[in-house]
């Protein structure tokens, strides 16, 4: 809006999302059996709109932070920028490689360790086995995990998953990266070297969607902020003006 | 296939050889003897078949014991494919809830995992021909093409049980009573000539297993081979593998939703 031509590469118009309960609908057999007559109430109940008629666009290399109550549906609009779940209604256009998404208990897998878990992810994502040994010593060293690198990753806390998850989706060369509320695991020093290195990635151009529940750390690096309530929006915020401007 | 640059060949090379490595190393990451179990298994039900069958029911099948092997070792690897089949979409839940990917490789994966145990008993048979004194013959050549077409076979009702079980778990137990009823109803522990005419067409013809089954025992012990039954084991499975990854491409945009 800043009158410069910059690139939309989040594109997403009149998006509707409701969820269907299935767990409520055949959790199991004996469900069926048990409950039968319950079942078709239950089927009425158990839909959930989540998100109503969200529009909003991105532009390349800004960074647009979410805000939201618990439940307003934030996650839910992250999952569907990275498409792993569909909208019912409603389009999103997303231009260049997403990273996985970034939230609590990222995408690994408990029982292998963290080094197995780099590479699996790092496939998932794209790359070649060549392409993820080259970054694979600076993701351990950004992690600072040491030789836990070699446990599996159930016998990490919720701080050191989180490390391994944004080194892990920072160091994957995404054009897009999608961060939710992971940051508030680590503890401050982690907490410092993230919100650093977004900054870094901005200035390269990364474009970020960020959700996280302090508003100070949203306002310091966030361009706009989006706020959401029950599904919809509320308001978007401009912080900064020609951001990208300011930093070159 | 011919549309891949050199790039994708390998990009896909490694994400199939990671994730079967991965398949691997979870199934047997607290077992001391490791494969030795799957070969285990078969060898011990094949014994006690054996004794069963030889000794107590009588039953007239020449080289009995390396019957019971072939066959057991072919159901085996059907039956494998399918129970693991049941963890492929289920098991690795997080990462599908985190990131987009191609999900039919996690199920490539489980049956790439189970073929290679198969490969495995499948050299153990060599040493009962060398103790039966069966030397190979030339329909061997049809060997590869027999694990290819069962591949297909096995992906098909994988990806079937694979997506079907993130909505309904209770499919572990159907898939159990499938099995078991399946397994009795093939002719596995027995030939198919002690099968009645009228029943023949059921559960021969209309049988993919009993087909594989035979077709490995013509090969291996008879030293023949029947057309008829290679077209029709690769008619059933390439449609039972067509649908199979329909049920899983139709359901699989609803996984990162329900796990
Ligand atoms: N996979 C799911 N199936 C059903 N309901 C869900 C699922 N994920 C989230 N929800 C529901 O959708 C609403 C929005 O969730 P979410 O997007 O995680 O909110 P936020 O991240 O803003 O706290 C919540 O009420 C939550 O219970
Ligand atoms: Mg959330």
């Amino acid at each position: 809006m800043t009158g410069e031509q910059q690139e939309v590469v989040i594109e997403v118009k009149n998006l509707w999302k409701t969820y269907v309960l299935y767990h409520h609908i055949v959790t199991s057999f004996k469900e069926v059996v048990l409950h039968f007559p319950r079942l078709f109430r239950k089927l009425r109940q158990s839909r959930f709109e989540v998100l109503k008629d969200v529009s909003f666009e991105v532009k390349k290399g800004e960074v647009f932070g979410i805000m939201g109550h618990n439940g307003a549906g934030k996650s839910t609009l992250l999952a569907l920028i990275a498409g792993v779940i569909k909208p019912d209604k409603g389009t999103i256009k997303v231009r260049g490689r997403i990273s996985p998404l970034l939230e609590l208990g990222a995408g690994f897998h408990p029982e292998l360790t963290g080094r197995e878990n780099i590479i699996l992810n790092g496939l998932l994502l794209g790359m070649t086995k060549k392409e993820i040994m080259e970054r694979f010593e600076e993701i351990v060293e950004f992690s600072e995990l040491g030789h836990f690198i070699e446990e599996p990753i159930r016998i990490y806390s919720s701080g050191m998953v989180a490390r391994l998850g944004f080194s892990v989706a920072v160091h994957t060369n995404p054009d897009i990266l999608l961060v939710d509320e992971v940051l508030a695991v680590g503890d401050a020093h982690f907490q410092q070297k993230c919100l650093r290195k977004m900054q870094e990635l901005r200035d390269s151009g990364v474009t970020m969607v960020f959700v996280s529940h302090s508003r100070a750390q949203m306002e310091s690096i966030c361009d706009r902020i989006m706020t959401i309530d029950h599904g919809r929006v509320v308001s978007i915020e401009q912080i900064r003006k020609n951001a990208k401007k300011a930093t070159a | 296939m011919i549309g891949l640059t050199a790039r994708q060949w390998e990009y896909y090379r490694d994400l199939i050889f990671e994730l079967t490595n991965k398949e691997l190393k979870l199934k047997y990451k607290s077992s001391m003897l490791g494969f030795v179990w799957s070969l285990l298994l078969p060898f011990t039900h094949a014994l006690v078949y054996f004794v069963a069958f030889k000794y107590i029911l009588r039953i007239k099948v020449e080289n009995y014991a390396l019957f019971l092997i072939v066959g057991l070792f072919v159901w085996q690897w059907f039956a494998n494919s399918i129970l693991a089949g049941t963890g492929a979409v289920l098991s690795n839940g997080n990462l599908i809830k985190k990131t987009k990917f191609p999900y039919e490789f996690l199920v490539v994966a489980v049956i790439i995992s189970e073929w290679l145990h198969f490969i495995l008993a499948f050299v153990t048979i060599f040493i009962f021909l060398g103790i039966y004194g069966i030397p190979p013959n030339v329909y061997w050549m049809f060997i590869p093409l027999l694990m290819v077409m069962q591949s297909i076979l096995n992906l098909g009702f994988a990806f079937f049980v694979a997506s079907i079980t993130v909505f309904f778990r209770d499919m572990v137990w159907f898939i159990n009573i499938f099995l078991n009823m399946f397994f009795y109803l093939t002719p596995i522990i027995y030939p198919i000539d002690m099968i009645p005419d009228r029943l023949r067409i059921f559960i021969v013809d209309g049988n993919p297993m009993a087909l594989f089954v035979a077709l490995y025992r013509q090969i291996i012990i008879y030293g023949t081979f029947d057309y008829l039954y290679l077209a029709l084991a690769i008619l059933y499975s390439v449609v039972i593998f067509l649908f199979g990854w329909w049920v899983f491409s139709k359901l699989k945009w609803k996984f990162a939703e329900v796990l």
